[in-house]
């Protein structure tokens, strides 16, 4: 770790001086698209994800030591930058109430669906029906102008559950919330999806 | 009075969907597993919820390989981005 680490330095200090594009540079110009694109997917908003990219950059310029070389770069990049995602998130939201989440929307104070409009027609038993759905432009678009009207609290928490589903655990202990309440987060979310869905797309 | 009662046999709509949605990212325990199958099997709301619930988590696994290839920042706004954090580390 320490000769890596020698070798890194031995090797920026030569760049500097022949002044030519260092690492650093170079990482900058390979990664930024691809995070950018990561970033505003996970939080929908060109500044803030333009704010927490440079973070990431700046916290691997000063622990590049500790990119073991086991996984690619992009996939440490990747790592910290869903970090620096869930920090803020931690953050952004410290103030505000316990995550409390109502189903009043849906469901009656039995439990019982409020409306019976779940039931209206999105595709039969045929698969293939299913599938031309999944693959209409318009109906995906659709989907993620849905997907963008959850409030921001709950879109970032689905997003990050569906970049590493298996770590949902982690996720939640990042977010400060409980698993209980993180399946509830995305019950809720998909349940007004479901009726996002049926309104704007089969004008129910 | 007869709904809560009935409650403690047969899962709510609202707790069906609930094991809807751990399903779709996890697996059931074998009770709640045999909980959720027979709610479905009496239930035709949650078991059209559940039809749905399964498209749009299709949709939403596409929707991250789909921002792969997403241009919400254009090629200029990425260079710009490039300079200022390169300009910023050499600072």
């Amino acid at each position: 770790m320490l000769l890596k680490k020698t070798i890194f330095v031995i090797r920026k200090l030569n760049n500097m001086q022949e002044g030519t594009e260092n690492d650093f540079e170079r990482l900058v110009k390979t990664y930024s698209t691809v995070l950018l694109n990561k970033a505003y997917y996970l939080l929908s908003n060109k500044e803030d994800a333009e704010d927490i990219v440079q973070d990431v950059f700046i916290s691997a310029y000063i622990s590049y030591h500790n990119y073991d070389g086991k996984g690619t770069i992009l996939s440490w990049l990747m790592g910290i930058l869903y970090n620096k995602v869930m920090d803020l998130y931690r953050k952004r939201y410290k103030h505000e109430d316990k995550m409390h989440i109502n189903f009043s929307a849906d469901f009656d104070k039995h439990g019982e669906w409020n409306h019976t409009d779940v039931s209206n027609y999105w595709f039969g038993e045929d698969k293939s029906e299913q599938e031309n759905l999944l693959d209409n432009i318009d109906f995906r678009k659709q989907f993620y102008a849905c997907l963008e009207s959850l409030p921001d609290r709950w879109r970032t928490a689905v997003k990050l559950c569906y970049l590493d589903e298996n770590k949902a655990e982690y996720i939640c202990s990042e977010l400060g919330i409980s698993t209980t309440n993180y399946w509830k987060l995305l019950q809720r979310s998909r349940l007004q999806l479901r009726r996002c869905i049926d309104a704007k797309w089969f004008n129910v | 009075m007869y709904k809560d009662f009935i409650h403690i046999f047969v899962l709510s709509c609202a707790k069906a969907t609930y094991l809807i949605e751990k399903r779709l990212h996890r697996k059931l325990n074998p009770i709640e597993r045999l909980q959720l199958r027979m709610h479905l099997s009496l239930c035709r709301y949650c078991s059209d919820y559940n039809k749905k619930a399964e498209l749009l988590d299709k949709l939403t696994r596409i929707s991250v390989s789909d921002n792969e290839k997403s241009t919400v920042f254009t090629a200029d706004e990425v260079e710009m981005f490039k300079k200022r954090v390169c300009e910023k580390i050499n600072s």
